[in-house]
């Protein structure tokens, strides 16, 4: 065998085996973690987990009885609720998407605007926001404090039966931290499982990853990067910009970076439910968005074909999984 | 020769003379060491130095540098997306470094000491402190 024919055949492989190596390190960065953080301050316990998911589903949280936290992140609608603004929100201006509260133990920035910084500093704002539960948290404390029902929940969780603010909120955070999404035919396939998805799914994760670098933003095993962009869409809402300097430009109009596990079919998508279906989606950013200061510099635009798009929109398929179905709990009395 | 070299050897080693010798080298060395080492500060001060930060994709790479005030920062951006990092001084106040596109260089000049918090507009997971001290100098002044 000549020499050059030698050198020929060991390039080849060498380019296969760096192509497998990079091929297997994107995946890695895909990987579902192997347990539940939460915070030193509020260690994840199954009791407190329980007290939460009971005040999670009971109406008893609202000023009128007839809001729980379940009204808006419902288990048969992914943990949102299907609407293209939250109920009750029709006459606030600039009225947003319900979030799915799916995987949100992993995150940093809650609410599409990041106002709060942890599940526990979150679960004070639905109750106590007017057009939401419109509560007050010392009344909560009182009316649970007569629900005699209650009081071993709290003991168990707690040590004590004593009904405090933080108690439920720290609860609250708690159920919902246990609240993550199940395997899809993405995460068999990252595992090593070939036949988890198909040939196009995996031509669309590799669109996602470099033609339309959707993986900028949306990283990770949660598709997220917990960051917040202005992603060009007609709106007058400032999103985070409403809440930071506003010399600032950059956060105006800018909204938290969705996850895209779970998505619904037909959407609502965008912070404002303003698309209803992916391929109106995925438009959008071909497009690249309103050109104005504020407009994040990952926004660049490309152009795909019809196959291409249907590629992206197979592999997105794949990161639904079953629905994350729970026993619903006994109201105390 | 060996007879010179023998009683070099066998000299006696406290002699007084050799004593004010080894006294007078030692005097000039720690004068000539302290006096360089003043004019080192001295330099540092009127030439501010100027120091690396590392940005990859959601964090600061580690850095082992203490700078002084006066100091310049120099942050780079060695990822692929955008940055947009602030700094929060010990009173509080607020420096914006601005967008900062992949490849880019933004500069700052450190006021004074203290611990500076460093964060980025559009991710906020990327969080870091720059602890600033003024070396204590060595200098006459």
């Amino acid at each position: 065998m000549k020499i050059s024919n030698l050198t020929g055949i060991l390039l080849v492989v060498m380019t296969i085996n760096v192509s497998q190596a990079n091929d297997l390190h994107d995946r890695d960065a895909f990987k579902r973690p192997e347990g539940i953080p939460s915070p030193p301050a509020n260690p994840l316990t199954v009791d407190k987990a329980a007290l939460g998911k009971t005040l999670f589903f009971d109406s008893r949280l609202s000023r009128n009885q007839d809001m729980s936290c379940a009204t808006c992140h419902a288990p048969d609608k992914r943990w949102s609720d299907g609407r293209k603004i939250a109920l009750g929100a029709e006459e606030v201006s600039n009225a947003r998407r319900t979030p799915t509260v799916l995987n949100s133990a992993w995150l940093t920035a809650l609410m599409w605007d990041g106002r709060a910084n942890s599940l526990e500093s979150q679960a004070v704002l639905p109750i106590t926001t007017a057009h939401e539960m419109n509560y007050d948290l010392t009344e909560l404390v009182t009316r649970l404090q007569k629900i005699a029902g209650y009081g071993p929940l709290f003991a168990n969780a707690y040590g004590d039966d004593a009904v405090t603010q933080q108690r439920i909120t720290d609860a609250l955070a708690s159920f919902q931290r246990t609240l993550v999404s199940e395997e899809a035919p993405f995460d068999a396939w990252i595992a090593g499982d070939e036949s988890a998805i198909s040939d196009a799914a995996k031509s669309g994760f590799a669109l996602f990853n470099d033609k339309a670098q959707c993986a900028a933003c949306h990283k990770s095993w949660r598709f997220t990067d917990d960051s917040f962009h202005d992603i060009g869409l007609p709106t007058d809402d400032l999103g985070r910009g409403a809440i930071l300097p506003v010399q600032v430009t950059i956060m105006q109009h800018a909204f938290k970076t969705p996850s895209l596990r779970d998505l619904p079919e037909n959407g609502p998508f965008m912070h404002n439910g303003s698309m209803q279906n992916l391929t109106e989606v995925i438009k959008h950013y071909e497009d690249g968005g309103i050109d104005r200061p504020s407009l994040s510099p990952e926004m660049k635009g490309f152009e795909l074909t019809e196959a291409e798009r249907a590629q992206l929109i197979a592999f997105l398929q794949t990161l639904v999984g079953p629905p994350l179905q729970i026993e619903l709990p006994e109201m105390p009395q | 020769m060996n007879r010179q070299k023998n009683s070099l050897i066998f000299r006696p080693f406290f002699r007084l003379a050799d004593i004010k010798k080894r006294i007078f080298a030692i005097v000039l060395l720690a004068g000539m060491l302290f006096s360089g080492y003043a004019s080192v500060q001295a330099q540092s001060a009127d030439n501010p130095k100027t120091h690396e930060i590392y940005l990859s994709h959601h964090e600061f790479e580690a850095w082992t540098f203490t700078p002084q005030p006066n100091d310049w920062i120099h942050i780079v951006n060695h990822s692929d997306i955008a940055h947009s990092i602030y700094i929060t001084s010990p009173d509080g106040s607020i420096t914006n470094l601005d967008v900062q596109l992949p490849g880019a260089t933004v500069r700052w000049q450190v006021p004074d000491s203290g611990d500076y918090t460093l964060q980025c507009w559009i991710h906020p997971v990327i969080h870091a402190t720059l602890s600033v001290k003024k070396t204590t100098s060595l200098s006459k002044r």
